[in-house]
């Protein structure tokens, strides 16, 4: 995980209110549950919550047994292959910032096209997570919803360890995740199995 | 919520109001910080409304869940992190609570009782010290301290006025500590008593100790085996008085006077009220009103005397219009009760002058039974006998005083043990101690009743008792009885069934602004001996000469 990076490592390439996909050079998809944001005016935070690696045209590669073991050696003896795929992430918009203050809500309008995408830092995590309502906009993502909360929990726990002086009784990071849960019980109130999966997934 | 308003620094918060009426009472969603296991029925809570708080009682707790099945479709949950996250969130702990008082914004506004609830999301709060302090005043001239809220130390008082004002009554099934709490009413108010400047707020107190328990010393569970009573610790103000001086003598306890009663003051009325102890029938409780007729003071023994086998006997008997057999079934009686050693033909001093001589002088009575302590018949004879000619004397004075010739007597509590027997509906009527109740402080007479069954006292009665004070009660129909015409009877009842068996009580009514569930104070510490004693009259004599 690269967590201090805070380098453009994608593009905006289709975008709605509650979602975008963005564009990633080759294979360097962002991690699931990985906090995003667009900076490009505005400021938009987003959630990946899918990826994929496709072939521009939209037809399934087709496997060469060329004796390659590792995708890596093959772009390298195919390099024109590089330009034939391409990955792309889904995340699900959470939040905006207004001013000094990040809102956890919805912005008025969708993540502009082409704009950069950047992996938010372990404090701008951690920061961003300070404020729990983000949850709700988590649990309604169109695919993952679960694992993708549970990934994102688990990354914010980390950072608020880190955040926290990294202390190594993890209280910080253990308290953050009771407070998260606490937050996910309310709203799972009526989905009992749906919390427990996603409170199994985060446990400390 | 304003700063100057919000409950005092060592207040904890419990939760909000989510819902609930006047009526049946408020559901707070308990803090999920806040473990229903630190929660006891009887605990005192504070509500913070928009512009008033209030003072409410806590007499539920439930385990919910945000849906009803939703506990159950988990996955067994035994790890510290899922149990952490579900408490006070899919689970938690509900607290039912009752508003009885509410006061204004200000911290010193007076509470009245409460008429509507607080809105919804209300806060709730651990009622602090101070309030409880506010709410049941302190130990000042007009209250005095009967005990402790279950989970604080602070005091609760009861207002001495407004006790002495009506019949109280303090019940609860045996060894529950009904005497330990008679004798610290009774000490307590003898104390008030001896304080107050104005003789119309003064009280005195004539006392039927049927088990020899309040005059001089009283059995205890303790190491010691016993505790100070009355006299013995409040010297000169009490006067015991015995039925039985061997006993008194060979408990050791000085004893002012010994109570005779002659035959010849024994009234058809007095015999009535045993009708069940001695087991007359209708015809022959009926029957001593012509035979006092006929033979006038020593009715009693003439009975006893009369042979139905000759010819002028039974010529007698018809003249009276009395069988035979309700003749033998009063004859038995009569006898049974002549037996009784402090009976005699003739008393050449008159018991109930002596006694309200004393009463008259602020002195207060404590009338020993010793050995007759388990003779029913010999109480509810005795207690009843007396009574009667105290309170027809202090109705009499009470008349005279309404005519302005003369001043009212001293307001008077009698203190009766085994009250159903003298109050049960059957005979509620007949007895003297049924019109006391019923016609509250009219002639300055009120009563401290102490029993084990008030289901068997009569409904009106029970209507009409002030102060209740209940010890645990495990008889369905003794708690409705206590209850009975209590608005928050089905809130009560949960608190009063979970009584601690000893040194606990419930108490609500006249001299309380709400109920309150207390450990009684300690009977038997030096502490509390400490409070109640008067200084000796060395030690008095110090203190004016240290002035």
């Amino acid at each position: 995980m690269n967590e201090a990076s805070s380098d453009i490592i994608g593009q905006v390439v289709q975008a709605d209110i509650a979602g975008f996909t963005a564009g990633w050079p080759l294979l360097q998809s962002p991690p699931l549950g990985g906090l995003l944001k667009v900076a490009d005016g505005g400021t938009i935070f987003a959630v990946v919550h899918d990826a994929r690696t496709e072939s521009i045209d939209g037809r399934p590669p087709v496997a060469r047994l060329s004796g390659e073991t590792d995708l890596e050696s093959y772009l390298e003896k195919h390099p024109h292959i590089r330009h034939l795929l391409q990955t792309t992430c889904e995340a699900v918009v959470v939040g905006h910032q207004d001013g000094a203050q990040a809102r956890h809500y919805l912005p008025s309008a969708p993540a502009p096209l082409f704009a950069p995408v950047r992996l938010c830092s372990a404090e701008e995590t951690a920061r961003f997570s300070q404020e729990l309502d983000f949850l709700k906009l988590l649990l309604a993502a169109p695919t993952h919803a679960d694992e993708m909360t549970a990934a994102c929990l688990r990354r914010a726990a980390a950072a608020h360890a880190t955040a926290g002086g990294g202390s190594a009784s993890g209280g910080d990071s253990r308290a953050f995740l009771v407070r998260a849960g606490k937050e996910l019980a309310r709203l799972l109130g009526a989905e009992p199995q749906r919390l427990t999966s996603i409170l199994r997934r985060v446990r400390p | 919520m304003n700063d100057h308003d919000s409950p005092v620094q060592d207040a904890r918060r419990l939760g909000l109001v989510v819902g609930g009426s006047l009526s049946e009472g408020l559901d707070v969603r308990l803090d999920s910080g806040r473990s229903v296991e630190d929660m006891a029925v009887g605990k005192y809570v504070i509500i913070q409304g928009q512009r008033s708080r209030f003072f409410a009682i806590l007499n539920d707790v439930k385990l919910r869940s945000t849906s009803q099945e939703f506990a159950w479709s988990l996955p067994e949950l035994a790890d510290d992190f899922s149990r952490e996250v579900m408490a006070g969130t899919a689970t938690f702990g509900s607290l039912h609570i009752v508003p009885y008082l509410k006061t204004g914004a200000t911290a010193d506004a007076p509470f009245e009782p409460a008429k509507t609830v607080p809105g919804h999301f209300a806060e709730v709060w651990d009622a602090s010290q101070e309030d409880v302090e506010r709410i049941f005043g302190q130990d000042d001239g007009d209250h005095f301290v009967i005990g402790s809220p279950l989970d604080m130390e602070v005091k609760v008082c009861l207002n001495y006025q407004r006790f002495a004002e009506r019949s109280n009554g303090v019940f609860g099934k045996s060894g529950t500590g009904k005497t330990f709490l008679t004798r610290l009413i009774l000490a307590s108010v003898i104390l008030k008593s001896s304080a107050q400047r104005d003789a119309r707020k003064r009280v005195v107190n004539l006392v039927f100790d049927m088990h020899n328990e309040f005059g001089w010393k009283g059995t205890s569970e303790g190491p010691s085996g016993e505790v100070k009573g009355l006299k013995q610790l409040m010297g000169a103000s009490v006067a015991v008085f015995t039925l039985d001086p061997e006993s008194s003598r060979r408990r050791g306890v000085p004893t002012d006077a010994v109570v005779e009663i002659g035959l010849d003051e024994v009234e058809p009325e007095d015999v009535g009220v045993l009708q069940e102890t001695l087991n007359l029938t209708d015809l022959a409780v009926q029957a001593c009103y012509p035979l006092e007729r006929r033979f006038h003071k020593r009715w009693i023994e003439q009975t006893i005397a009369l042979d139905t086998a000759d010819e002028e006997g039974r010529a007698t008997l018809k003249d009276m219009n009395i069988d035979e057999r309700s003749l033998r079934s009063l004859r038995r009686g009569l006898e049974r009760l002549t037996r009784l050693a402090f009976l005699r033909p003739h008393s050449e001093q008159s018991s109930v002058q002596t006694i309200l001589g004393y009463l008259e002088k602020g002195r207060n009575v404590v009338l020993e039974f010793g050995r007759y302590a388990d003779d029913l018949t010999a109480y509810i004879f005795v207690a009843n006998l007396l009574t009667r000619r105290i309170h027809e004397r202090y109705r009499q004075q009470t008349e005279s005083a309404m005519g302005e010739s003369a001043q009212e007597p001293i307001h008077l509590m009698i203190t009766i043990e085994e009250a159903h027997k003298f109050l049960n509906p059957a005979v509620a009527g007949q007895t003297v101690f049924g019109q006391i109740a019923r016609e509250m402080r009219k002639y300055n007479v009120t009563l401290l009743v102490v029993d084990q069954r008030p289901s068997a006292i009569d409904g009106e009665v029970m209507s009409q008792v002030g102060t209740k004070i209940a010890c645990l009660l495990d008889n369905e129909a003794d708690v409705d009885a206590v209850l009975a015409g209590v608005g928050e009877k089905r809130e009560l009842r949960s608190v009063l069934a979970r009584l601690e068996s000893r040194q606990q009580a419930m108490i609500f009514g006249h001299a309380v602004p709400m109920p309150v569930v207390v450990r009684a104070e300690e009977w038997g510490s030096e502490e509390c001996y400490a409070r109640f004693a008067r200084p000796t009259f060395r030690e008095r004599l110090e203190d004016i000469v240290s002035e």
